[in-house]
């Protein structure tokens, strides 16, 4: 697309013609980016001020060309005093387009002096401009002198942006180049152009900021799910699966956690009230108390209690064996037997004792007594047998039976369970930031925890 | 995750106060039926279901 007639003013290199339009051509020069529009392209007036003569020779006609300030000097543009062409330096355009409002100013021609009334163009086609890391900086002819510097501040500070209410935190500052131009733009798009990207994230929104020379470009977006996408465009099929993590992608834990903990203190109030309601009503009294002894020479070993009554509804039965052993070891087996059925609850506990001194150090080994809770006794009248093993010469065993025993332990059992899966969805939340984060600017450690 | 979450609590919550209500431990007890009358009498002639079960490993 070389115009070979056409050469720049500034750095005599040839100039590109780039169609912008259907029919309209700009010319570019590839090596100072600087850009010529003919008079009758240019869709925007200039509103020129004074202009005076410069030794530049217009690539259209060869005149000599005049240089001035435009809109109040905001910017100096160079103009063919012959035939009207004008020549933008790079940058130039851009400032244009912010002075103007208007995106694409290739089109009709209108008169200089005239305020025009364009139509806003977006463009149609696609970028590709992969990332250049600070690793590969790119060439020093195309990156523009403020972003030559491969250090990325953004990476320490961590900057935030805040709009319409929203906090954005900085994910990313980065340089990529413009490798491939497909479609239309209402700009000149060309290869190797560099702009420094700042993208800011608060999922699913996202603001990216792009820094050129001449502008600073803001851009708002909101994740979509593939889904979305597939059925706004009639895809036929479904989406391909996800990989990874997009910046802006929503945790769909996180968005669940404050129910979810919400709920987990609900319940975990209920279960506390209901012990403090139950322990206040509950009987904890003593219903059995009772000695039994055994020696090494008993033949028959099995005693049994008189019988007494267990009272209220159906509840727990705390029971204790209180015995002499030292140095011994004692099983007890019992039974709870109901006095007026043939039912019975068999259980049974071992108690041992021991301790001593070795190497100048003091141990000990188990205890003389044993406290356990038998669960969901009826009330009744009962009597308890007893049947100890022991290698002592002689145990005494005492026997105690609380009924009705608040157990702060079923709550607190009750909290674990809870607690669990709320934990479970912490770690998949952190874990979905951590992947999200893994790429940017700030990838968490793992000391960094999570922020829901 | 949340409305799993909510029949879950749901749940534990309610074997809680179950278990509170009705004084239920994990403690193994054996229930059983058919235990003679006679047990008072002649305390031999009933067999704890766990005099068999223990084996004594402690002790120094």
């Amino acid at each position: 697309m070389t115009a070979a007639k056409l050469d720049c003013p500034k750095c005599s290199s040839p100039l590109e013609e780039h169609e912008m339009v259907a029919g309209v051509c700009v010319y570019a020069c590839p090596a100072c980016f600087g850009v010529m529009y003919d008079k009758e392209v240019l869709a925007v007036p200039l509103k020129l001020g004074k202009m005076s003569p410069t030794s530049w020779k217009c690539p259209r006609c060869k005149a000599a060309m005049e240089s001035g300030g435009a809109y109040d000097g905001s910017l100096v543009i160079d103009r063919c005093a012959a035939c009207g062409a004008v020549w933008f330096d790079a940058g130039e355009i851009q400032i244009l387009r912010k002075l103007t409002g208007v995106e694409n100013v290739a089109g009709r021609a209108v008169d200089p002096e005239e305020p025009a009334e364009p139509e806003p163009q977006a463009p149609k086609g696609a970028l590709a401009r992969p990332t250049k890391t600070d690793d590969e900086p790119a060439s020093p002819k195309l990156v523009p002198p403020e972003m030559s510097n491969a250090k990325n501040p953004d990476a320490a500070k961590a900057p935030t942006v805040t709009l319409d209410g929203r906090e954005y935190q900085h994910f990313q500052t980065s340089a990529p180049v413009t490798t491939a131009v497909y479609g239309e733009f209402p700009w000149i798009a060309q290869i190797g152009d560099v702009a420094r990207m700042r993208d800011f994230i608060d999922p699913p929104f996202m603001l990216s900021q792009e820094v050129t020379t001449a502008e600073s470009v803001w851009s708002a977006g909101e994740y979509v799910e593939p889904e979305e996408i597939w059925a706004a465009f009639a895809m036929p099929g479904s989406p391909p699966a996800k990989v990874g993590v997009a910046p802006a992608q929503p945790n769909p834990w996180s968005d669940q956690m404050g129910a979810l903990w919400l709920t987990f203190a609900a319940a975990s109030v209920i279960c506390f009230g209901a012990f403090a309601g139950f322990a206040a009503i509950a009987a904890n009294k003593t219903v059995y108390e009772g000695n039994f002894a055994v020696t090494a020479t008993d033949a028959e070993r099995s005693r049994v209690s008189e019988v007494f009554d267990i009272p209220g509804r159906t509840s727990n039965l705390e029971v204790t064996l209180a015995t002499n052993l030292d140095g011994h070891y004692s099983y007890v087996n019992m039974a709870l037997i109901d006095a007026d059925t043939d039912r019975a609850y068999d259980f049974g506990r071992e108690v041992s004792y021991y301790h001593g001194v070795e190497d100048g150090e003091s141990w000990s080994e188990g205890a003389s007594y044993e406290t356990f809770i038998v669960p969901s006794v009826p009330k009744g009248r009962y009597y308890v047998r007893v049947e100890p093993e022991t290698d002592a010469p002689q145990l005494n065993l005492r026997v105690v039976m609380r009924r009705d025993v608040p157990l702060l332990r079923i709550p607190l059992i009750a909290i674990l369970l809870l607690l669990l899966p709320a934990l479970w969805g912490g770690i998949r939340s952190s874990s979905f930031e951590n992947e999200r984060w893994m790429d940017s600017d700030h990838p968490r450690t793992s000391s960094d925890g999570d922020d829901d | 995750m949340s409305r799993f979450y909510s029949v879950y609590a749901a749940l534990v919550t309610f074997a809680c106060v179950w278990a509170l209500w009705t004084g239920w431990w994990t403690t193994p007890v054996e229930k059983l039926t058919g235990v003679p009358k006679s047990v008072r009498d002649n305390p031999g002639s009933y067999r704890s279901h766990y005099s068999s079960y223990h084996r004594y490993y402690g002790g120094k």
